[in-house]
């Protein structure tokens, strides 16, 4: 995981999972994780570990996880 | 998290400069106690619970546990027994639930009691809102 010193920088920021798929826009920070929305009227909700967060690169929040790995995991709402 | 407060003793904003270093240093330390929780969630049971001495505690939780390794219908009846409240499960994995007189000591006894849970975020309200069901 790469260190983030700011982790308020990265709320509206995209996201991004490894194999490069958009996972949605970070929509709240939490101690042990990042929660990720994805769609307008009823976001799908994923609660992401930050040690699945492989580095905050220009803006785009870069996950060591695939899109399919988030999806069965992390989705929580 | 981390901000930069300076010491601007003398300037007109040092009174709102350290108002924030203390709540940052609040969401900080919550941060440590109760790692689990939706430090939203946190805050506002504890502004209702100090503010309202006669607030009934009411909340509505989504109780998130790790996806695939537990039965979640269990946990499901486990909650039951415990509120007698039935609560509904959304993605597999999240338990929602209303409750009444749950402070910050039940939620703590509850992540106690279940070392299983993963996350609990939702909402408190400032009166139970069943009560304005049509």
């Amino acid at each position: 995981m790469s260190k983030i010193e700011d982790w308020q920088a990265l709320i509206n920021k995209p996201v991004l999972s490894i194999d490069e798929k958009e996972i949605g826009v970070v929509s709240d920070v939490q101690p042990l994780h990042i929660i990720v929305s994805s769609g307008p009227v009823t976001p799908n909700k994923y609660n992401i570990p930050k040690k699945s967060i492989s580095k905050f690169e220009n803006g785009v929040v870069y996950l060591s996880s695939s899109q399919k790995e988030v999806s069965d995991n992390h989705e929580f709402e | 998290m981390t901000k930069e407060f300076q010491n601007s003793d003398g300037n007109p904003t040092s009174r709102a400069n350290k108002i924030k270093k203390m709540y940052y240093e609040l969401l900080q330390e919550s941060a440590i106690l109760y790692p689990k929780v939706d430090q939203k969630l946190l805050i506002d049971i504890l502004k209702f619970e100090t503010t309202y001495k006669d607030w009934e505690g009411s909340v509505m939780l989504k109780i998130v546990y790790p996806a695939d390794r537990f039965d979640i219908e269990k946990k499901k009846d486990w909650i039951y027994s415990r509120y007698q409240r039935i609560p509904s499960v959304e993605e597999k994995r999240t338990l929602r639930v209303k409750l009444i007189r749950m402070y910050l000591e039940d939620l703590e006894r509850l992540l106690i009691d279940d070392p299983d849970i993963e996350y609990i975020t939702g909402s408190a309200t400032l009166a139970p809102t069943d009560a304005y069901a049509a």
